[in-house]
């Protein structure tokens, strides 16, 4: 208990990439394990630039790692997973496509395997269970294929698309 | 032209989204996280992404995770055969993560069964998880009829972990699973008794769904004296759906099981659940007293799975009984004197563990 209270103290500060400063603490920081990576090899001096995460994105990001470096353990003293954590990742992620996809790319950025897991899985469950048309329209993915294309493909797997 | 024009499509709803962009986020993700999101999604959704546009065209041959185990309802099992064919002929990468099925193995040509395994095994794969619907159709003798899985799996470096139903496993004398961490054995497994061999299982973590019927008490027993490296056993008490012959003389069995466990040194964790079996319990009724020595009765097996572990686990540091998870009310109040009974019996049984904490809920 003692170190993780002296690990607290010790702050750490981020700069996005619009140049907004965060200071945070070393325990939360310590998520991220490209930032764990840098605090090891003694690179932590001043602030850390993240070159590819704007400010509102990383504060959502610190939000993240705030509540998951108190809560560590994501099992429950019975091994079981941790409800509450689990209700609060939910609401954490239920969020706009637009943000979904910042916070994902910063996850995958920063290498916070969890937040990466959860974001995806996320973006998975917006798929499942749409139609082809359905998905596009969603993500705003453009057809690019001719017509001669898609019928190709579609009689490559005549089962998926009766 | 088939393109759609979804700018237009929003527009027409007539309502300003100030903050709604037009752009299409998703395919500029890196293809590893694409992959990665698939990983989550069933292979029939997987398959389907592969018309939305260019890019996605060829992704899917590449996606990590391979879940044939929910299908798309208007599936036959016939359907799924050539399913599964079509996506295993077109699958483009070196390394498979997980493959996941779940399969009436009656309507399929086992070979083409063991072709699929063997595509997975030959594709490095970690994860393995198999249920072959048995749909209960019994031989002759009134046994069920399973798959039996074929020999080369037992050759795999690579898997991590293995979960199986409804099949048929029959360890042989020597095999090289390195890696496997994790087993998992679901009802319906016929652990038939394996000959003997002395090539350890380096499994740390085991979870059997079982009835404790006498021929799965000595598939467990010859799993278990291989299991040198346990660290972790689950076992979850099933109904019984499979044929009993006749009562036979177990108490053999049960010898060889407490001596299996008496030589796991690693073994610290144990999870019991559905020690009485819900259903079992839902069925009875009339006055509490001899209701309950009725249960215990029944649940002679169980109790004697307690009194094992107990006896023969040196290592032992925690043990964790679910013995009944019901939500009728009506039963509590009998459920709590079954505990109560129940935790008076789990200390009058003998402990080589001073140490280990149980917990009964």
């Amino acid at each position: 208990m003692m170190s993780l209270a002296a690990q607290k103290e010790k702050k750490i500060v981020l700069r996005s990439s619009d140049g907004e400063e965060f200071e945070v603490e070393v325990a939360t920081a310590r998520q991220s394990k490209m930032i764990s990576n840098m605090i090891n090899d003694g690179c932590v001096e001043g602030s850390i630039p993240l070159f590819n995460v704007d400010a509102r994105t990383l504060a959502k990001v610190i939000e993240y790692c705030r509540r998951h470096a108190g809560a560590t353990r994501i099992l429950d003293e019975y091994d079981n997973p941790n409800e509450e954590i689990k209700s609060w990742d939910a609401t954490y992620i239920d969020v706009h496509q637009t943000i979904l996809y910042d916070i994902l790319q910063a996850a995958d950025y920063l290498e916070i395997k969890d937040l990466l897991d959860l974001a995806c899985e996320q973006v998975a469950n917006i798929i499942r269970g749409k139609h082809v048309e359905e998905i596009r329209n969603t993500f705003n993915i453009k057809n690019d294929f001719t017509v001669e294309e898609e019928k190709e493909i579609r009689k490559q797997h005549p089962w998926l698309f009766e | 032209m088939a393109r759609n024009h979804a700018g237009e499509q929003k527009g027409s709803l007539g309502k300003k989204r100030v903050e709604m962009k037009m752009e299409d986020r998703i395919s500029e993700l890196p293809n590893d996280v694409l992959l990665y999101i698939l990983s989550f999604l069933p292979m029939y959704q997987v398959v389907r992404t592969s018309i939305l546009s260019r890019s996605w065209r060829h992704l899917w041959t590449q996606v990590p995770v391979l879940d044939f185990g929910t299908h798309e309802p208007h599936f036959t099992q016939l359907g799924i055969e050539s399913v599964v064919n079509c996506c295993l002929m077109l699958y483009n990468a070196p390394k498979i993560k997980q493959f996941r099925a779940r399969i009436d193995h009656t309507c399929i040509l086992h070979h083409n069964l063991d072709a699929w395994l063997r595509f997975a095994l030959q594709h490095n794969v970690e994860e393995l998880d198999m249920d072959y619907i048995t749909g209960n159709r019994r031989d002759n003798e009134h046994n069920l009829i399973l798959y039996v899985m074929p020999r080369c799996l037992f050759h795999c470096g690579t898997l991590r972990a293995l979960r199986l139903r409804g099949c048929e496993l029959k360890l042989p004398a020597s095999f090289c699973l390195g890696s496997l961490r994790t087993l998992e054995l679901y009802q319906d497994m016929d652990l038939k008794e394996p000959i003997l061999g002395n090539s350890p299982l380096g499994t740390t973590c085991l979870e059997l769904n079982t009835s404790l019927n006498r021929w799965e008490i000595r598939g467990m027993t010859q799993l278990l004296i291989r299991s040198h490296y346990l660290e972790t056993l689950i076992v979850d008490i099933q109904k019984m759906i499979g044929y009993v012959t006749r009562n036979m003389v177990e108490s053999e069995g049960w010898e060889m099981l407490e001596l299996a466990m008496s030589s796991l040194l690693h073994l610290k964790t144990v999870r019991i659940y559905n020690l009485f079996r819900i259903t079992t319990i839902v069925s009875f009724s009339g006055e509490s007293r001899t209701l309950i020595n009725q249960i215990l009765m029944i649940c002679e097996k169980e109790i004697k799975l307690l009194k094992a572990v107990l006896k023969s686990c040196k290592m032992l540091d925690r043990m964790f009984i679910s013995a009944i998870n019901t939500q009728d009310p009506t039963k509590w109040m009998l459920i709590s004197e079954l505990l109560l009974i129940l935790t008076e019996e789990l200390q009058s049984f003998p402990r080589v563990s001073a140490n280990a904490e149980i917990y009964l809920s």
